[in-house]
């Protein structure tokens, strides 16, 4: 037996290891990328450096739309075919997924489609740029070339399939692809090394278009403001609130100026009537006209706000004897309903007494101050 | 044997040979970066381009903050205000960018703000200022700002001018009076792939 052996110069040697190491590495690559479904990416942006810096190669995998969770690094494809990688900021079946870029101020101008994304789970910077780098053709064509000399020297050159008469060292167990000696072996040799130049040929390729390399943006965002603060005004009061004894020892008369003249149309005054400090006890109010000014408050009569005031606080009984202290207010109104804080006078005493003729006929008093 | 020569086993070199070609699985994979990319060397695609957008009165903005000149005190129902802003892209990078407004509190919530793309400032110094032509983006009185509105596209440089108008509507409760709100605009640009 005779062991075939080919003659090759230093450099060839070095050319044909260095091509089969890269080689080898590409499909050992290629092929776990084939079996965990992993995606490369180059990250031709920096809006997620630092952690990804520009130029970045990232490997990503795909992972569920349930499993997409904020915080991840995920890679999806735009409406507009951008292919994006930033980080979760919310994924939600409504709202739809939220991301972000960690150097950006501000998540993305849209939310994207919820649903299978490629979550990155590696990453190493500048491998992008040496990806990028090689698929400039003459790199390929360069690549092509070795490949090619590499070929020609294993299969295709004069001294290649011709014996050497090298003793066999091992036995005939020694699987040698092509033996024999002479022309017939030689061109035996040349068909079977086109026939698996074409089989690898046919792994490479496919294999190689699978796993072909993504660029993805990690688009940059920034933001600019324009506002104003606004404030609502605060609608004048009444002016000049003014109590002084009426007509008889049951009625005072209060009187007011108008507002400061603002914006709005003053379209009359609210007066309220109610007891001092309580809060329960009920309000009355009545609205009156712009031109109104005046009020009087009579202890006697039934209609009046004091009347019904008391109405409210007595709940029919007559003759009991009391002694309130009413707040009376007056607000001016204004067009949108909006009325100002009231004007208030909060020490009108209202007292019944029955001094003569017993609890029967109680003497009922209206004073503007405390008596 | 010449010199420097080295006899090596036929078998191992020839597989040596085919394991080259996985050179080529490498090379398909990068060789579509350049098809998406439209170029021969994706390198050039690869920049260090970042965005920044700027608004102001006129096309010399440069700030990334603005006050609206409208009146701020002494808010009525039935008043309204106008005025221009106008949105310049001030980075390197062509963006597409949207406005997304805010408003808060109850006076906030209360406003009706619409923002108009062009346009200009009708009656702009009285009290019943509004825009020229129809709005873009609005929030009616009583609800809230709608969701971030897309605008388009803004070339690097470019500038676009936007007519703003708000209005204290009629019939606004009288809980307001003095209260306070910031409507804020904001502009936001992401780079245009």
């Amino acid at each position: 037996m005779t062991r075939q052996v080919l003659r090759l110069s230093a450099w060839e040697r070095c050319l044909l290891n260095a091509g089969a190491a890269l080689g080898l590495l590409c499909l050992v690559l290629a092929g776990l990328a084939l079996v965990l479904g992993l995606k490369p990416l180059i990250a031709i942006s920096g809006s997620m450096s630092p952690g990804i810096p520009v130029g970045s190669l990232a490997l990503a995998m795909p992972t569920a739309a349930a499993e997409v969770a904020p915080g991840q690094v995920v890679s999806v494809v735009a409406s507009n075919g951008t292919r994006i990688t930033h980080r979760v900021v919310s994924a939600d079946p409504v709202t739809g997924l939220v991301l972000k870029g960690d150097a950006n101020p501000v998540a993305d101008l849209q939310p994207y489609s919820f649903g299978p994304a490629d979550r990155v789970v590696f990453s190493v910077p500048f491998l992008g740029y040496v990806a990028s780098w090689l698929s400039s053709p003459w790199v390929f064509g360069l690549g092509g070339l070795l490949c090619a000399y590499l070929l020609y020297v294993a299969f295709f050159r004069s001294d290649a399939g011709r014996s050497g008469n090298v003793p066999a060292e091992g036995s005939a167990s020694d699987s040698v692809p092509v033996a024999g000696a002479g022309g017939p072996g030689t061109r035996r040799s040349k068909w079977l090394g086109a026939g698996a130049i074409v089989a690898a040929l046919a792994v490479v390729i496919p294999l190689g278009v699978v796993n072909r390399i993504e660029a993805t943006q990690a688009a940059w965002t920034a933001s600019a403001v324009a506002s104003a603060t606004v404030t609502a005004l605060n609608t004048e009061q009444p002016k000049d609130l003014n109590c002084v004894r009426g007509s008889s020892d049951t009625k005072i008369n209060f009187s007011w100026g108008a507002p400061q003249p603002g914006p709005l149309p003053l379209t009359g005054y609210v007066v309220r009537a109610y007891v001092s400090g309580g809060s329960s006890t009920g309000v009355r109010a009545d609205t009156l006209t712009p031109a109104t000014r005046s009020v009087t408050l009579d202890q006697i009569a039934d209609n009046g706000l004091l009347g019904n005031l008391l109405g409210l606080l007595l709940g029919g009984l007559i003759g009991t004897n009391y002694d309130y202290t009413i707040t009376f207010e007056v607000s001016a109104q204004y067009g949108s309903a909006w009325v100002s804080a009231p004007l208030a006078h909060h020490t009108v005493n209202a007292t019944a007494k029955g001094a003569i003729l017993g609890i029967l006929l109680p003497t009922k008093k209206l004073t503007c101050l405390m008596q | 044997m010449s010199r420097g020569a080295v006899e090596q086993s036929g078998w191992s070199v020839r597989v040596k040979a085919l394991l080259s070609l996985g050179l080529l699985a490498g090379f398909g994979a990068v060789s579509t970066l350049a098809a998406w990319t439209g170029t021969a060397t994706a390198t050039s695609d690869i920049t260090a381009a970042t965005v920044f957008i700027a608004a102001g009165a006129d096309a010399n903005a440069t700030s990334a903050s603005y006050t609206i000149p409208i009146a701020t005190a002494n808010w009525y129902p039935g008043m309204s205000q106008a005025a221009m802003v106008t949105v310049k892209n001030t980075g390197t990078s062509n963006v597409s960018y949207n406005v997304r407004g805010a408003a808060p509190g109850a006076l906030g919530t209360a406003m009706a703000v619409e923002v108009s793309k062009g346009g200009t400032v009708v009656n702009g110094s009285a009290t019943g200022g509004t825009c020229s032509v129809a709005s873009a983006y609005t929030k009616a009185g009583g609800s809230n700002f709608p969701p971030p509105h897309p605008l388009g596209n803004l070339n690097a440089g470019g500038w676009a001018t936007f007519c703003v108008s708000t209005l204290l509507p009629l019939g606004s409760g009288s809980i307001l009076q003095g209260q306070s709100t910031a409507i804020t605009l904001t502009f936001t640009a992401s780079t245009v792939p």
